[in-house]
């Protein structure tokens, strides 16, 4: 009696933690299916309940990021702001840091406030040390779960980060 | 009619008989007394008095010849205030009436003293003074006195004295004061005008008016028990008017026609004075004392002792015009505090100045504060008569968005000369970090606040010592000469030039770095001949041009700029000897791909980013071309990966030199 009771209460533990690691794994799924057919707000719901439902989700870092990126294609600066400040908070090591620092520092440039815009600059020049030797110059890509193309391209005084093909930030120094 | 006749004669000569006695018997009696009232009068002053002589001039005068007020301390000589004729009115009504020995005109005439004396006496006898004038409301009193004169001190002997006529009437508690006061460098009086009520209650100043051709100021207020409240406002032009009365302008019987004269000093707005305070001598604090100086708000608090020496303290500060054309760029606020002691020749205490800058959004503005202060410092006149500040100790602090920058002194004395209109001179001699500093500053005074330019050489400084004004100074060591050239508003610049001979850099970052990873342990201790640079700040940014270092196995050329975020611009090149790059591994191998012929190989880079982690670019050059050419692409791709890793943390700086 007492080792079945000892099994149920095992399987009354592990049973959820089964079922978080594949719900997150379905909800990630269903939201690039969205984003193939191109139900950009279906996929959004997806991303936005892996960051809510599931903080220590593997997928949560990219869905984080395509929620902020969902706002700033809508236009609510504001949310998306807060989204990507969220983001810098909580990965700050994160490879697309810089691409979430790009965009505040573009929102930023449009609200005219200069102290932000170069508190960002700042951010955005000491996130990487930079040493060439034989080359001038490095790269990184990164492909959202939106199926958005970024790019950032680091000289010695020169960074510049773009998206799709168009500008997000270009910082001299 | 002839016993009529005799009766007149009879009674004009006993009049006169009787007069004439009597004055007698009060002129022998005073001659007597003269010195017991000397010794009376004198008992609650500070000061003695000595008397030549009394008259007495029949009904109701008396004349005091040559009347001397001195220190009773008779170690202190030359502080005498002269009077050569007092005359004196009594009240005969009280003392016939009630016997009261009331004198109701004081006159003086041509009273003498040096301006030292008569303020030793005033202050001295301050308490005494204020006892007195509470005593006034219960009598009517003239109190005139003409063309006195007071010396100046003997370090303005070069100034004139200044004369003066002043005339005080007190009636029924009313009291009005009119009064010019004559100087030798100024050919138009000062003039006053002062009305108010002396009251059980209190002093009420209805209006102080002081006035000459260029100044006008206005002062009202009241004093009750120890505390004192003044208002009022004063104007200094530097516009005068004058009238000149030419014939022509007589013969047509027209008014003469104003003469404006205009001088290069600026015009002085004083407006909106509110003081308060509290009287309480020897003690007068200033509780606040606020106005508006051409448009600048200023605020002073203190206190002052009127003791011997006489001590005070205060603190005033001065923030920028709100508005209007008298508005400085970037600047906030001017600090300014004080204590000490004043004797008779110097100010001695401790004090500090403080400029703090404004950091709005849109500035690109790179100061915070400059600071200056001395824990010993005095201000007195120079040998030559000049306004001279000296420092024991202290410094200048700069404060930037980031970083603090220091310039400590031992001594430092600053001479202040007047000759020319426009530009006023300050001289400075400082010892600092074991060398000295001599300059010379100009400050505008058409303008305020005046703007300063100047400059100053400095030589046989530590050159380490100087770390606490720019850090890169910790590790080179040698005897630095230089000089600074210095512009205040609107256009905030220094600049200059700096010169180190035989000294050495120890452990220099730049140079440990590269010893560390490529194993050149002869980098982090290089003797060199000559090391020079020209520096550079502005509201911008602040940078080193012209970095020119020569040693006999290391070179390095270029420029080091840092912008308003202390962001780093550089290019720098490094000239490294065949002996030198032969004690490391990895060099040695690069070596081999020249000829014996070549001595040196140079190392062009860029350098950017934050002070703390710089990124660094090998620039292109024939060199790097001649080793791109023998080592295969690949090993290229392999010595930047090592290098991110290098920088990104993952390997270790000292275990990836060691294994190359």
């Amino acid at each position: 009696m007492k080792s079945r009771g000892l099994t149920v209460a095992i399987l009354l533990i592990l049973l959820p933690l089964t079922a978080y690691s594949g719900e997150d794994k379905i909800l990630y799924a269903r939201g690039r299916h969205f984003v193939k057919t191109h139900q950009m707000d279906f996929a959004y719901m997806q991303f936005r309940d892996i960051v809510r439902q599931y903080p220590q989700s593997t997928f949560r870092e990219d869905a984080l990021f395509a929620t902020g990126e969902y706002f700033v294609q809508n236009s609510n600066f504001k949310e998306a702001t807060k989204i990507f400040e969220e983001f810098i908070k909580e990965y700050p090591t994160a490879k697309t840091k810089i691409f979430a620092l790009a965009y505040l520092y573009k929102m930023a440039k449009e609200k005219n406030d200069a102290d932000l815009v170069e508190r960002i600059k700042t951010d955005i020049i000491t996130i990487e040390r930079l040493g060439f030797v034989f080359r001038d110059s490095k790269e990184y890509k990164y492909h959202s779960l939106f199926h958005w193309q970024y790019h950032v391209l680091l000289q010695i005084d020169k960074i510049t980060i773009s998206c799709n093909g168009d500008r997000l930030a270009e910082i001299s120094y | 009619m002839p016993k009529f006749r005799i009766n007149i004669r009879f009674w004009f000569v006993l009049i006169l008989g009787f007069i004439l006695t009597l004055s007698f018997v009060i002129n022998v009696f005073f001659l007597t007394i003269k010195k017991q009232i000397a010794v009376e009068i004198s008992e609650p002053l500070i000061h003695r008095l000595i008397i030549k002589n009394i008259f007495y001039i029949f009904p109701d005068r008396f004349l005091v010849q040559d009347l001397r007020i001195l220190p009773k301390d008779t170690s202190i000589i030359d502080q005498s205030i002269v009077v050569p004729l007092l005359a004196l009115k009594l009240s005969l009504r009280e003392l016939i009436g009630k016997r009261h020995l009331i004198i109701t005109t004081f006159v003086l005439d041509k009273m003498r003293s040096s301006q030292n004396s008569f303020s030793k006496f005033l202050s001295d006898n301050a308490v005494y003074l204020i006892a007195l004038l509470q005593e006034l409301p219960k009598m009517d009193i003239t109190f005139l006195i003409k063309e006195a004169s007071i010396d100046s001190p003997p370090e303005k002997l070069h100034l004139s004295p200044t004369t003066f006529n002043l005339a005080v009437f007190i009636k029924k508690g009313d009291f009005w004061a009119n009064g010019a006061f004559y100087s030798g460098i100024d050919s138009s009086p000062l003039q006053l005008a002062i009305r108010g009520n002396l009251t059980s209650k209190g002093l009420y100043l209805n209006q102080g008016t002081f006035y000459k051709h260029n100044m006008y100021s206005n002062f009202w207020g009241e004093l009750k028990g120890p505390i004192f409240q003044l208002n009022g406002y004063a104007f200094l032009n530097n516009q005068t008017l004058r009238y000149s009365n030419l014939l022509l302008d007589t013969l047509l019987r027209r008014p003469p026609r104003p003469h404006v004269t205009k001088t290069l000093e600026p015009s002085i707005d004083i407006i909106n004075v509110d003081c308060r305070g509290r009287l309480g001598f020897p003690r007068v604090q200033i509780e606040n004392l606020n106005f508006i100086l051409n448009d600048f708000p200023i605020r002073i608090k203190g206190t002052a002792i009127f003791s011997t020496p006489m001590a005070f303290n205060f603190t005033a500060s001065l923030d920028n015009a709100p508005a209007g054309p008298n508005r400085i760029k970037d600047f906030k606020q001017l600090n300014l505090n004080f204590s000490g002691l004043l004797t008779e020749k110097t100010l001695k205490g401790r004090g500090g100045l403080s400029v703090i800058f404004k950091q709005s959004k849109d500035s690109s503005f790179l100061l915070d504060k400059i600071e200056m202060n001395s824990p010993k410092t005095s201000f007195f006149y120079d040998q030559f008569k000049r306004p001279t500040l000296q420092l024991h100790g202290g410094g200048i602090s700069i404060l930037t968005n980031e970083d603090h920058h220091r310039l400590s002194f031992k001594t430092l004395k600053a001479s202040f000369h007047s000759q020319t209109e426009k530009f006023k001179i300050i001289k400075l001699m400082a010892t600092m970090y074991k060398g000295y500093l001599k300059g010379r500053f100009w400050y505008d005074v058409s303008h305020l606040p005046p703007s300063v330019i100047g400059s100053a050489v400095f030589k046989d400084v530590e050159a380490h010592a100087l770390a606490e004004l720019l850090i890169y100074f910790s590790k080179i060591y040698g005897k630095a000469s230089g000089k600074i050239n210095f512009k205040s508003h609107p256009n905030f610049q220094l600049y200059g030039f700096i010169l180190i001979q035989n000294g050495y850099l120890k452990n220099f970052d730049f140079f440990k770095w590269i010893a560390e990873t490529f194993n050149i342990p002869s980098l982090t201790d290089i003797r060199f001949v000559q090391a020079q640079t020209q520096f550079w700040l502005h509201p911008k940014g602040r940078g080193l041009t012209n970095i020119k270092i020569t040693s006999k196995d290391v070179g390095l050329t270029g420029f080091l700029n840092l912008d308003k975020n202390s962001l780093i611009a550089s290019k720098i090149s490094l000239l490294l000897s065949r002996k030198t790059l032969q004690e490391s591994p990895k060099f040695r191998a690069i070596l081999t791909m020249f000829e014996e012929a070549v001595p040196s190989l140079t190392f062009d880079f860029q350098l950017s980013g934050p002070q703390k982690a710089i990124n660094f670019l090998w620039l292109q050059s024939e060199f790097k071309q001649h080793i791109q050419n023998r080592i295969p692409n690949f090993v290229e791709r392999m010595i930047d990966r090592k290098i991110d890793a290098i920088l990104e943390g993952k390997i270790p700086e000292e275990s990836e030199s060691s294994s190359q």
